[in-house]
C-alpha cells in the first residue's frame, strides 16, 4: 500500500513537472512573439514619423511658390498633427489616410506651378517622401506578418487556453482602406 | 492500406506545393557581389564591383551588389528589390549596411535599395540625385557599364567617407591580399591547427593500427570526387562569397530611362 501511493506521488510530481515546463516553454514563445510584434510595431512607428517629420519643411517649399493655395496646406498640416496624437495602429491608420489624401490634393495644386516642380528643394522632398512611402509599406507589411503569426498561435487549441491565463490579447492589424491600396502618387 | 498511405502522401505533397509561394527569388551568384541575368555588364566591370566589395567587406562588412534581371515577375521594382534584399542578406548583420543595385533593362527601370546600415550616409534624396545624374544619362544611350559603374563609384566614394576608408582596389592596387586575410580570421587560423594536429593524430594511429588503410581509401574517395568540385565558378580561384546578414527596410530610390 505505501509503494502504491509513492508510486502516485511521483507520477503526479512527473505530470506537474512536464505540464509545468511546457506551460513556461509555451509563455516564453509567446512572449519572445509578442515582443517581435512590438519592436516591428515601433518600426512602423518610426518610419511614420520621419514621414511627419518631411511635413514642415515640405509646407514651407510650396508656400514659397504657392502661399494662396491655403486649403492645401492646412489640410497637410493637419494630416501632421493626426500622426503626432496617433497612438494605436487604428489611429496611425487613419491618420495616414488623411495625409495620403491630402498629399493627392497637393499633387493637383503643383501642377499649376512650373517652377515649384523644378525646384530642387521640392525635388529632394520629393525623394525622401517616396522613399518615405515604400519604407512605410514595407515595415507595416513586416508588422502585420508579425501580428499574423503571433494572433495565429495564441488562437490555436490548446495554446489559447494558456494565452488567456497568462493575459495575451489578439494585435491589431495595420490595415489601409481600399481606396488608399494604391500607391499615393509623389511624382508630382 | 498501403496504397491508402501513398494516396495522403501525394496529397501533402501537392498542398505543400500549392503553398509554396509561387515566384521565386534568383539565388545569389558564387561570387555575390554581382548576378548579371541579363547579362548587360562585361567581364572588367564585374571583376572591378568583385575586388573592391572584397575589399569593402573586410575592412566595413559593408556589401555593394549589382544585380541584372530579365523579368520583375509582375512585383513592383521597390517591392522586388526589398525582398531580394531581404533574402540575399546583404551587408553586415551587425550594422546593416548593405546596398543593392537592381537593374531591369527590359522594363527601362532600376532601383537602388539601401540598407538601414547606410541610410545615414546614403539618404532617399542622395540616391535619386545619383540615379539622375550619374546613371541615368549612360542607362539612356544603352552604355550599361558606364552608368553602372559611375555610379557604383559615386555610392563607393559615399561609403568610403561615412567609414573614413580609402579602397586600394579600386584603383588596382589589389593583390589579393585582403582576400587571404579575409578567409582566414584569427579564429580560422586557430582551427586550423587544431585539424593539422587531428590529422597527425589521425594517421598516426591509422599506420600504427590499420597500417594506412583508412588513410589510402580516404585519399581515393576524394581523388575521385574533386573533379569539378569547384562547380561553375569558372577560373576563379576565390572562395564563394555570402551575404553578411544584413536589413534593408525598403529605403532607397528608383528611376527610368
Amino acid at each position: 500500500m505505501k509503494k502504491g501511493v509513492l508510486i502516485t506521488i511521483a507520477v503526479i510530481v512527473a505530470i506537474v513537472f512536464i505540464v509545468g515546463s511546457s506551460l513556461a516553454g509555451t509563455y516564453n514563445r509567446l512572449a519572445k512573439m509578442e515582443e517581435s510584434v512590438n519592436s516591428q510595431w515601433a518600426q512602423v512607428e518610426n518610419v511614420i514619423k520621419r514621414r511627419a517629420d518631411l511635413i514642415p519643411n515640405l509646407v514651407n517649399t510650396v508656400k514659397g511658390y504657392a502661399s494662396h493655395e491655403e486649403e492645401v496646406l492646412t489640410k497637410i498640416t493637419n494630416a501632421r498633427a493626426g500622426f503626432e496624437s496617433a497612438r494605436t495602429p487604428e489611429e496611425y491608420a487613419e491618420a495616414n489616410a488623411q495625409f495620403e489624401s491630402a498629399m493627392r490634393s497637393l499633387n493637383v495644386v503643383v501642377e499649376n506651378y512650373p517652377e515649384l516642380k523644378a525646384n530642387q528643394n521640392f525635388l529632394e522632398l520629393q525623394a525622401e517622401l517616396a522613399g518615405t512611402e515604400n519604407r512605410i509599406s514595407t515595415e507595416r507589411m513586416r508588422y502585420n506578418d508579425a501580428v499574423r503569426e503571433f494572433n495565429t498561435a495564441i488562437r490555436r487549441f490548446p495554446i489559447n487556453i494558456i494565452a488567456r491565463l497568462f493575459g495575451f490579447e489578439q494585435k491589431a492589424y495595420f490595415q489601409i482602406d481600399a481606396e488608399d491600396m494604391e500607391v499615393p502618387e509623389v511624382n508630382f | 492500406m498501403r496504397k491508402l498511405h501513398f494516396k495522403y502522401i501525394s496529397l501533402i505533397l501537392i498542398i505543400l506545393f500549392l503553398a509554396s509561394p509561387t515566384y521565386a527569388l534568383p539565388q545569389p551568384s558564387y561570387d555575390f557581389y554581382v548576378y548579371d541575368a541579363a547579362n548587360i555588364l562585361n567581364k572588367a566591370t564585374e571583376e572591378y564591383i568583385i575586388q573592391t566589395n572584397l575589399e569593402l567587406y573586410e575592412k566595413t562588412e559593408a556589401q555593394i551588389v549589382v544585380a541584372t534581371i530579365n523579368d520583375l515577375e509582375g512585383m513592383d521594382i521597390n517591392r522586388y528589390a526589398t525582398e531580394l534584399f531581404d533574402q540575399w542578406d546583404i551587408g553586415g548583420s551587425r550594422l546593416d549596411n548593405g546596398l543593392l543595385i537592381l537593374i531591369v533593362p527590359a522594363e527601362g527601370q532600376l532601383w537602388i535599395e539601401v540598407g538601414y546600415g547606410l541610410e545615414g550616409v546614403l539618404p532617399d534624396s542622395i540616391v535619386k540625385r545619383i540615379i539622375e545624374n550619374r546613371i541615368i544619362p549612360y542607362f539612356s544611350q544603352g552604355d550599361y557599364d558606364s552608368g553602372v559603374l559611375a555610379g557604383y563609384d559615386e555610392i563607393l566614394n559615399y561609403v568610403e567617407k561615412e567609414y573614413d576608408i580609402e579602397l586600394k582596389s579600386r584603383t588596382g592596387q589589389y593583390d589579393g591580399e585582403y582576400e587571404s586575410d579575409f578567409t582566414l580570421g584569427y579564429r580560422s587560423r586557430l582551427s586550423n591547427i587544431f585539424l593539422i594536429l587531428g590529422i597527425i593524430i589521425f594517421l598516426i594511429v591509422d599506420f600504427k593500427f590499420f597500417g594506412g588503410w583508412l588513410t589510402y581509401s580516404m585519399m581515393r574517395t576524394f581523388g575521385r570526387g574533386s573533379t569539378g568540385y569547384r562547380g561553375n565558378s569558372g577560373s576563379s580561384s576565390r572562395g564563394r562569397s555570402r551575404g553578411g546578414g544584413g536589413r534593408s527596410g525598403g529605403g532607397g530610390a528608383g528611376g527610368r530611362w
